[in-house]
């Protein structure tokens, strides 16, 4: 088996992790809920602390000069952690929320198909960039570009969906009924999950309430087009936090790269 | 050569077996994403709806508040029956006050001359079939207890009864709301915005407008009342009959034969002794003598027989007005009772109804822990983020 095809085969069963939170994230207990959540802060936090180190060893390369002091403390490791796992903390908290509400199944469709053509457009631009890029700099520029491709085809098409998505018509009640509307759907067997997808469900209420209020007709014209186009811009978060769950996946070990500089 | 060439085959075989390897495990996750449903987590509050407000209540408050509705209703049904219950004495007590205030004027015309031969004509007529039995019953009847004051108090009994059972359960029914409001009120909600929803509902605006229909039926009942009323009033001859009947048979009797054997003598005697001298008109003056004397005889025969009985006959009128009325208070109440009954088992029947999707909702939670597969494999669910 190639190694493509072992990330693309990686790539899927993080995928299908993610599902398995969308399945059972409604009747998890509270440890069980943690426990998932820290599942998937794990791999972003890899990931973002994978690239904050391959970026930290490309300053060095260019910009220090291997003996000198600050080249020697700039390892960054400690605090490219840190920084990479609180990030990761709260991206895993929204991407778990995201998952476990994503009830669209042409939206999980996407979700999964777009977890090996990260595996195959990142190595499509490695191979691509080799020529060009630095073995050190190569990854991150691969994922950067993988990203801008994939995650631009992703969030294009979960805004088409949610563009065409029937939602109900809050344009005539209060924004507190049309709130209590959204989080009077969301149950969960563990309190704190509860707490967590009814937040989202107050964000879903309140910005579809804003959105009919400003712009009652959609489709009417461009720019209602553009502005309900804005509002469900947010996909976007989640299609980050998605493919930072994928990313330690998608570009692999980065010691070798790492360590060219530091050693 | 052999060996050189292998690797460059296994290359290709290799990347086609990791292909074929990822495109089934994409099939297999994107066939469990089309055809897996996620499992739901169902909290057992229920949607409770009072004056189109809403309210959450979880199983404890749906415990209560359904054995506090049933409670309160029936507590309300046995209040109703003591409120009827005094409606039907406070109707009664005059009526029959009225009927003892005419006793001395029916015991005056029984024993009275007049009231001896209208006995003794009509007995003569139903002796000759030509009348039917009972004109003292019937007449005391008329006496003590006439037709226009009876339908008149019993109809104004039965409008004030109503009247009165219909602001009861007014009264019932605003006191059971204040309560459920002031209980549900710390979780009250805002409406939902369509009536489809997944949470078992408690509409108690339904359960209420169902029990004030069968109020209305229950009242409606009231013709059950008036009907046992006019088989009173057609009893209350019967009645009298056998207190008057026992009485004035005993004194008739002694009084016919008491004039069996005075009335002719002393008829005979007084014509011979004033019509003696009175030659050719001496027949008339015996006549008229006689007559005279059998009018005396029966005058004083009544003043004797009232002397006897009359404190008897009036006390066994007054005994059977008693039984009457007795039996009177009886059918009425129980008449009224089967109204009240009859609408305390329709509320308590729709009390179980609405409560059902509650009691459904709390056995899903204990058979399931409140967890199940939706229904549908995700399309046309909430917005994602």
């Amino acid at each position: 088996m190639t190694s493509l095809a072992f990330r693309m085969l990686a790539l899927l069963a993080l995928a299908a992790g993610g599902w398995l939170v969308h399945v059972f994230g409604r009747v998890l207990p509270t440890w069980a809920v943690g426990l998932a959540v820290v599942g998937l802060a794990v791999p972003i936090t890899l990931g973002l602390a994978r690239r904050g180190r391959l970026r930290c060893a490309a300053f060095r390369a260019v910009y220090l000069l291997p003996e000198s002091t600050v080249a020697r403390r700039l390892g960054g490791s400690v605090l490219i952690y840190v920084r990479a796992a609180l990030l990761g903390a709260f991206l895993a908290v929204v991407l778990f929320a995201a998952l476990v509400r994503l009830a669209d199944t042409a939206a999980w469709i996407v979700l999964v198909v777009g977890a090996p053509a990260a595996a195959a457009v990142f190595a499509l631009w490695r191979n691509g960039l080799g020529e060009t890029f630095t073995p050190r700099y190569l990854p991150e520029i691969a994922w950067r570009l993988t990203v801008a491709v994939v995650g631009i085809a992703m969030g294009a098409v979960l805004v088409w969906l949610a563009y065409h998505r029937p939602y109900p018509d809050v344009a005539g009640v209060t924004l507190e009924r049309a709130v209590w509307h959204f989080v009077d759907q969301e149950r969960a067997r563990s309190a704190a999950a509860q707490i967590l997808l009814q937040l989202a469900a107050v964000k879903d209420g309140l910005k579809l309430w804003i959105a009919q209020q400003l712009m009652p007709e959609p489709g009417r014209s461009a720019g209602q087009a553009v502005g309900w186009l804005i509002v469900l811009a947010e996909e976007a978060v989640f299609v980050w936090s998605y493919l930072s769950f994928l990313c330690p996946i998608v570009i692999g070990a980065t010691k070798h790269g790492e360590r060219g500089v530091t050693g | 050569m052999a060996s050189a060439a292998l690797p460059v085959e296994r290359a290709p075989r290799r990347g086609a077996g990791g292909a074929v390897l990822v495109a089934a495990a994409a099939a297999s996750l994107l066939w469990l994403v089309m055809n897996v449903a996620p499992r739901e987590w169902h909290d057992p509050d229920a949607d409770v709806v009072l004056d189109g407000v809403h309210y959450r209540a979880g199983p404890d408050e749906l415990r209560w508040l359904e054995s506090f509705t049933a409670a309160h209703f029936d507590a309300g049904e046995n209040a109703a029956r003591a409120l009827v219950a005094g409606e039907v004495q406070a109707a009664l007590d005059p009526l029959f006050a009225a009927s003892r205030a005419r006793l001395p004027e029916f015991l005056d015309w029984y024993y009275s001359l007049t009231g001896e031969y209208s006995r003794i004509a009509i007995a003569a007529l139903e002796a000759a079939d030509l009348k039917d039995p009972g004109y003292v019953a019937q007449r005391a009847a008329e006496m003590l207890l006439p037709e226009e004051a009876w339908t008149a108090r019993l109809a104004d009994l039965e409008h004030v009864a109503a009247e009165r059972l219909g602001a009861h359960y007014r009264d019932v029914e605003s006191t059971w709301r204040a309560e459920v409001v002031r209980r549900l009120s710390a979780r009250r909600v805002p409406a939902p915005l369509d009536t489809a929803t997944w949470r078992p509902t408690l509409e108690l605006d339904d359960l209420v407008a169902d029990i004030v229909a069968s109020e209305a039926d229950a009242l409606g009942l009231r013709l059950s009342v008036s009907t046992a009323t006019a088989g009173i009033g057609a009893a209350a001859a019967p009645a009298l009959a056998r207190a008057v009947g026992a009485r004035a048979g005993r004194a008739a009797a002694s009084r016919a034969a008491a004039r069996g054997v005075s009335r002719i003598g002393a008829a005979a005697a007084s014509g011979a002794a004033v019509c003696a001298p009175g030659g050719p008109a001496a027949a008339a003056c015996a006549l008229l003598a006689g007559a005279g004397a059998w009018l005396a005889t029966d005058w004083a025969l009544l003043r004797v027989d009232e002397a006897m009985h009359r404190d008897e006959l009036e006390r066994a009128l007054q005994l059977a007005l008693t039984n009457l009325r007795e039996e009177l208070e009886r059918e009425l109440v129980a008449a009224f009772d089967a109204a009240i009954a009859a609408h305390g088992d329709a509320a308590q029947r729709e009390i179980g109804r609405t409560f059902v999707p509650a009691e459904a909702g709390r056995a899903e939670r204990g058979d399931a822990g409140g967890a199940s597969n939706s229904s549908g494999s995700g399309t046309g669910r909430d917005p994602d983020v």
